[in-house]
């Protein structure tokens, strides 16, 4: 079987690296955490990441791994997800943006992800962050594809009601 | 009514398009070298491990041929076997064949160790050839 080289790794940690990092931090709701599991799963990627390059949909593969580590790092923790109310989002850095209302709506849309359960900030995250399709998201998180849209549309109606002001403001 | 986030795909759109929180530079960078760390350290061990298993193949192959070739030659330098199994009683029984003591006492006690092998005058130290 073929084996993972520098250059596959390089091309994943840059393609990915940002995504599993939100991933993380919607997941555990830490800053540091996510940065630590981040690290983890490039290790683990290095070490036994050979079948991505056999995976179907790579970014289903990556965030089903990135879940798995998640799992481990509650279960490490004996934390169990739902304890987890609301993320931290403070010592997390958005990318630059010129326009001053792209800023301040992503901020906006950052706090108000940061206050979803974590089973719809995931969700939320996956679809609205990273782009993942519903079924890649309900694959990628071991769901059903209904459990998905549920806790999306709980989560968008959530995120709806906080940014109902600035919505308006954009449509 | 309101547009949805789910009615309208602009919203996702929007969604995708805002600012990201993304990874500090010094974790990306701490992230990336611990993976190419442990993706050469892999690659290590795999090359150990095949050459441990090369090593392994090659000592057990240059053993058993050895084996077969010492065999060999032994085979081809042993003497020819006896043609059959009652000539080897010919041939080896006056080797093993002793006289009976002069002792009476001691030519008893033999008589009586080896009963079936007291014949001829001689006995055969309880050997079957």
């Amino acid at each position: 079987m073929q084996s993972l080289t520098a250059l596959d790794l390089q091309r994943l940690h840059t393609a990915y690296a940002d995504g599993v990092f939100r991933y993380f931090w919607t997941a555990t709701g830490h800053v540091t955490d996510a940065e630590d599991l981040v690290q983890e799963f490039f290790v683990k990627l290095a070490t036994h990441g050979r079948a991505i390059l056999t995976a179907q949909i790579e970014r289903a593969w990556i965030f089903t791994v990135a879940r798995k580590l998640t799992l481990d790092w509650h279960r490490r923790h004996q934390r169990r997800p739902q304890c987890d109310a609301s993320a931290d989002p403070t010592d997390l850095i958005l990318t630059t943006t010129e326009d001053p209302d792209a800023a301040l709506l992503g901020n906006e849309l950052l706090l108000a992800l940061a206050s979803l359960p974590p089973d719809q900030r995931v969700v939320a995250e996956l679809r609205l962050w990273e782009g993942l399709s519903l079924r890649e998201i309900a694959e990628s998180q071991s769901i059903p594809l209904q459990t998905v849209a549920s806790r999306l549309r709980y989560a968008l109606d959530k995120l709806r009601s906080k940014l109902q002001h600035l919505y308006s403001e954009i449509s | 009514m309101n547009p949805t986030p789910e009615s309208d795909p602009a919203w996702l759109t929007e969604g995708e398009r805002l600012p990201k929180p993304t990874l500090r530079p010094e974790a990306r960078q701490r992230s990336l070298e611990a993976a190419f760390a442990a993706l050469s350290s892999a690659q290590r061990i795999s090359y150990q491990e095949k050459s441990r298993l090369r090593k392994f193949v090659n000592f057990h192959t240059l053993g058993w041929a050895a084996c077969w070739i010492t065999a060999g030659i032994l085979w081809l330098q042993s003497p020819p076997s006896a043609p059959s199994s009652d000539s080897s009683a010919t041939v080896m029984g006056p080797i093993y064949q002793q006289p009976m003591p002069q002792d009476p006492e001691m030519a008893k006690i033999i008589a009586s160790l080896y009963p079936q092998r007291t014949d001829g005058g001689g006995y055969y130290f309880g050997l079957r050839y």
